[in-house]
């Protein structure tokens, strides 16, 4: 049946609801059609590629809404993994090791630095979000084939 | 969209086909999805024979607080309207 493969794609990466709501009626129109006239034309498909994309949207939407209400938490323990990995990050250039002074501490040393930093922090930012992120279905439901 | 479902229940397809061109099928049932999330719409799935083959299709009714948001949309529309006497 045409649109099988769309159905799996989506009950993999959508919330249920939103594939019962937003891609299931695309790809139940693309079959009835498929039927009627015993033949899909590609824009029945573009149809349901948006659909799929637009479903895909509102779930990420809706998801980054949900996290908002853990944002403090998330913050903290970005905070948390944060400080522990940059002091890693300073015993191992040997910035802790008494030799600071031989270090001549110019704007390119600084900038480097923050960089450091900065990529820790997203790191621990997108590790910190994906324990707190809405679940998504693991087992994938057997489409009509 | 409402307006279209007001006089009975209708697929996405059908809704794309009444609109005149209004609609685009890529986006319908996006659009339906979030009114439905909103309590505009209900829908429903349809009543299959026994035997049928595909995903069921889906049907669209418009909810009681649908119609009364598109009511007093067009009330808040004609009431910003500018009147001729007002536009100059």
């Amino acid at each position: 049946m045409p649109g099988n493969w769309v159905a799996r794609v989506g009950l993999r990466l959508l919330h249920r609801d939103t594939f019962e709501m937003m891609l299931s009626p695309a790809i139940a129109d693309l079959q009835f059609e498929t039927i009627a006239r015993s033949a899909a034309r590609p824009g029945d498909y573009c149809a349901v590629f948006r659909a799929l994309l637009g479903a895909l949207w509102f779930d990420l939407s809706s998801d980054l809404l949900a996290l908002k209400s853990d944002a403090e938490t998330i913050a903290l323990l970005t905070l948390l993994q944060t400080s522990y990995y940059t002091f890693m990050l300073v015993l191992l250039s040997g910035l802790g090791t008494g030799t600071l002074a031989a270090f001549e501490m110019d704007s390119e040393l600084v900038t480097r630095a923050l960089s450091y930093v900065a990529g820790v922090t997203v790191a621990c930012l997108l590790t910190s979000s994906a324990c707190f992120w809405p679940p998504r279905r693991t087992c994938q439901t057997r489409a009509e084939d | 969209m409402l307006d279209l479902l007001e006089s009975s229940e209708r697929y996405g397809l059908e809704l794309v086909d009444a609109s005149g061109g209004r609609l685009k099928r890529g986006s319908i049932y996006v659009t339906l999805g979030r009114m439905e999330a909103k309590g505009f719409v209900a829908s429903r799935q349809e009543d299959r024979a026994p035997g049928a083959i595909g995903l069921p299709r889906r049907l669209y009714r418009p909810t009681a607080y649908g119609l009364k948001v598109r009511d007093a949309y067009r009330l808040l529309r004609d009431a910003l309207a500018l009147k001729p006497a007002e536009a100059k």
